[in-house]
């Protein structure tokens, strides 16, 4: 009798556990809270002849049922936790842990390593369009400013793990960009080595353990640099950054810990204290206002939250990637296909290029800014 | 669709058996069959008419067999529906192949290749052919009566938890569990059942697929490689496709075993092998059983010269490394199976037989290296790895090895030859054979429960979960 009663307790045990995450999935009674991080949206045809036929719907409905069953949130934060405590094992899609938990993105470190070199050429090449289009932009009285945001692989190089690094001297997409940008006298600010400057002697982060970009205080301050150079330019109208202090926190705000929280763990990996500053923009004596585009890549996200790139005027532009556009009056999210081009930069006073080390070779594509640009005032390479 | 699958464990699984357990006895045999075609066909939805359309020609074509006396026509039948399945197999499976290899031929002789539309596998092709091909022999040699119901013999072919990796089940191991089946639907069996799914899906999911992962990183680095990181990749893969294969073969048996059924057992820890002879005893025993009982007895068997003996011997081990797959790979590794059964039957036998456990240093590493030409399956890739592995070369430190992955092959080690201790056998004969006690059901139902939930949480995140023997 007892064993029946043990057998019959087990099945009934067994079944609930089987049966719980699909009832959960259609009934919804549990609420397991969101996994961190994108997923792309998935199309799903209805069931017809034609989609089961090819296969189309039932792998469809595989990748819904991956997505949605029910406590599927807690069974990534129990696995990815388990693989952490027991093994020091992250699973986050390029994410790489390095020493003291740092977190990496692996192209930063390939990049780093001279993995996926651009090539001296394309670079020289790059830089040439750059200046003859600086020049050209002055010429119509337009500043034209090429960034270098910083990557945490050079930051903090002592933090990626030992069998990841690439021993001796070589050529990096960083190191030869600075060189040709430097010999053809672009107008460049070179954060990465300013940041590396101020590593040891800064009392804030600037760059956290678990972000891949400058932390908010970083770029808080290399906003308020960025608005000085311009202004030194020649570029008028734009605010002045005052920071009047700094408040410190042990919760990590916008990207700060954009790595660590993608890696939805039960126990999120320990992060620094960070440094938010309290800040004003000081609008300019003159009257008037710039129109300022930026094109870069995600670290510009940060001069957005920071309201930088909103200061610098309302007509201020955002080419993300130069893929998709955002803007101040009257823009809606466009992809950069449907913007007219000519007609933003014609109204600019000042289009900043900048990117992050790993992202510098997009400069040297045949469909980048530079090479679009170039073409468009030097038809034929004239 | 897969058993390491959120699809199957969460969904497939418990609809499935709700409505077996629930529905009368006389239904649950119907259950299973639209159970097993709406399985198959989600996966393979052109080839299900394929499959359907075979066993409906084989039930007919062996009830026209069964029922004339004339030898002549019963041979006819029977070439006729060997000639269907094994044509199709071929056309599949060995078409492309064929033509490969044609095309190299016309090459050295100048001539312009042919061209030919790329043919897909069929899932569980190979499993099934050899399925159909047992009961139409077995009726044929009259071991056995014909099925009397289509439906019954429908059931044989696409019972799912086989359908698509085996066990290859013997009509006559099968034939009498049709209707008995419902006896064997009880509590005890409907838990042991899902313990063994459990440790099956606890072999690929926690074990296969990490070592897995490592083999592939390694197999797919190319020339290059250091020596060491060679053998731990040969080895990383003997593991893989052991706890992948057999992992597999547990979970059909689990799921057997929730419906009442008896399969086969498929492995018996195979790396404690003292001889590649033993080794066949234990690796995929129901191929080695089918391959005896349809290919060698045929041939001979034993009953037969030295020399031809010899021959029988390779020559099934030829075909045995062409059904795991297409490719020269496999036949190489069939024939280097088979010269080392020879071997050991003329020569190797005695001195083998004197060193005892000792033997397993033999085995395994032979059995080892005979894998390197199963995965890679071309021979040029394969000479390349091997030179590899025996020639030696520094420590590249292309590929470093993560605690996980020396935890798991850790495991893998101990899982792979904890029987060649008293020890290890008596666990092995408690947790698979013994009669449970209460104590004993309730540590076992909680451990296969938390490894189930586990696994299911290693299958949300993972994306590397390749079946190898899928494939065949």
């Amino acid at each position: 009798m007892a064993m029946k009663k043990v057998r019959g307790g087990l099945f009934i045990f067994i079944a609930l556990v089987v049966w719980l995450p699909l009832l959960n999935y259609w009934f919804g009674f549990i609420e397991s809270g969101k996994l961190n991080g994108v997923s792309p949206e998935k199309k799903l045809d209805k069931l017809s002849w034609a989609s089961w036929w090819s296969g189309r719907y039932q792998e469809q409905r595989n990748d819904l049922l991956n997505d949605s069953i029910g406590f599927r949130p807690d069974l990534v934060r129990l696995t990815n936790q388990l693989d952490y405590t027991l093994f020091h094992k992250i699973n986050g899609s390029n994410v790489v842990l390095g020493k003291d938990d740092y977190l990496f993105e692996s192209g930063y470190i390939k990049e780093y390593n001279g993995i996926d070199y651009a090539g001296a050429d394309a670079i020289q090449q790059a830089c040439y369009k750059m200046r003859r289009i600086q020049d050209t932009l002055e010429k119509l009285g337009k500043t034209f400013v090429f960034a270098i945001s910083p990557s945490k692989a050079y930051f903090f190089p002592e933090k990626i793990p030992a069998s990841m690094l690439v021993r001796g001297r070589h050529q990096t997409t960083y190191t030869s960009f600075r060189q040709a940008a430097l010999s053809q006298q672009v107008h460049m600010v070179d954060f990465n080595d300013w940041f590396l400057k101020m590593k040891d002697t800064s009392r804030h982060v600037l760059i956290t353990r678990q972000g891949i970009h400058w932390s908010l205080y970083g770029a808080t301050l290399a906003a308020d640099s960025m608005l000085r150079y311009m202004t030194q330019a020649g570029v008028k109208a734009l605010p002045r950054l005052d920071i009047t202090g700094v408040e410190y926190s042990d919760e990590p705000r916008s990207a700060d810990a954009d790595l660590g929280r993608v890696l939805n763990m039960i126990y999120p990996l320990a992060g620094n204290k960070y440094s938010y500053p309290k800040y004003d923009y000081i609008k300019a004596d003159t009257a008037g206002q710039a129109k300022v585009i930026f094109i870069g890549d995600s670290f510009l996200w940060l001069w957005i939250d920071n309201g930088m790139v909103q200061h610098t005027g309302k007509t201020w532009e955002f080419w993300y990637y130069y893929n998709t556009v955002w803007g101040g009056a009257n823009i809606e999210q466009r992809p950069m296909k449907d913007h007219d081009q000519p007609g933003a930069i014609g109204d600019a006073n000042c289009i900043v290029v900048m990117y992050t080390p790993f992202n510098l070779g997009l400069l040297c594509a045949a469909d980048s800014f530079l090479a679009t640009l170039y073409t468009h005032y030097y038809p034929g390479g004239k | 669709m897969v058993f390491s699958s959120l699809l199957f464990i969460f969904c497939f699984l418990p609809i499935f058996f709700t409505v077996y357990y629930l529905v009368p006895a006389r239904l649950k045999n119907m259950v299973i069959l639209l159970g097993s075609v709406f399985f198959y066909a989600w996966g393979a939805p052109r080839f299900i008419f394929v499959l359907l359309g075979t066993t409906v020609i084989d039930f007919y074509v062996v009830r026209a067999m069964a029922a004339t006396e004339q030898q002549a026509a019963r041979r006819a039948l029977l070439l006729l529906s060997l000639s269907v399945n094994l044509g199709l197999l071929f056309y599949f499976k060995y078409l492309n192949f064929f033509e490969d290899n044609l095309n190299t031929v016309l090459g050295w002789l100048h001539v312009k290749p042919l061209t030919w539309t790329r043919l897909v596998l069929p899932i569980g092709i190979s499993f099934y052919t050899f399925e159909t091909i047992t009961y139409v022999v077995d009726v044929y040699r009259r071991v056995h009566k014909p099925l009397r119901n289509f439906w019954d013999y429908q059931l044989y072919i696409i019972l799912f938890p086989k359908l698509i990796a085996g066990p290859i089940i013997r009509y006559h191991d099968f034939a009498g569990q049709v209707y008995d089946h419902l006896l064997y639907d009880t509590m005890e069996y409907r838990l042991r059942g899902f313990y063994r799914f459990c440790l099956g899906l606890g072999k690929k999911v926690m074990i296969a697929n990490v070592v897995g992962s490592a083999a592939s990183a390694i197999f797919d680095m190319g020339t290059g490689l250091d020596t060491a990181t060679a053998w731990i990749g040969a080895v990383s893969y003997t593991f893989q496709i052991y706890f992948d294969f057999s992992g597999y073969s547990d979970m059909a048996i689990g799921l057997g075993m929730m419906m009442g059924f008896r399969f086969p057992e498929n492995f018996n820890n195979p790396y404690t092998a003292l001889s590649i002879t033993d080794f066949w005893r234990r690796w995929h025993i129901t191929l080695g059983s089918w391959m005896r009982n349809y290919l060698y007895i045929p041939l001979g068997g034993n009953r037969v010269s030295g020399t031809r003996l010899m021959f029988n011997l390779w020559l099934v081990f030829l075909f045995s490394g062409l059904w795991h797959g297409a490719a020269w790979g496999f036949i190489i590794w069939g024939a280097y199976h088979g010269a080392f059964l020879v071997l050991e039957r003329f020569v190797l036998g005695k001195w083998l037989a004197k060193l005892g456990s000792a033997a397993v240093l033999y085995t395994f590493p032979v059995v080892v290296i005979g894998w390197v030409f199963f995965r890679t399956e071309h021979l040029d890739t394969a000479l390349t790895y091997l030179h590899a592995m025996f020639t030696w070369k520094p420590e590249t430190y292309l590929w470093r090895a993560d605690t996980q992955f020396l935890f798991t092959t850790a495991l893998a080690v101990l899982f792979s030859f904890f029987t060649l201790t008293a020890a290890g056998k008596k666990i092995q004969h408690k947790i698979f054979h013994e009669d449970y006690t209460a104590p004993r059901h309730l540590a076992m139902g909680l451990l296969m429960t938390i490894l189930f939930i586990l696994c299911a949480g290693k299958i949300t995140i993972t994306t590397f979960n390749p079946f190898i023997y899928f494939r065949f």
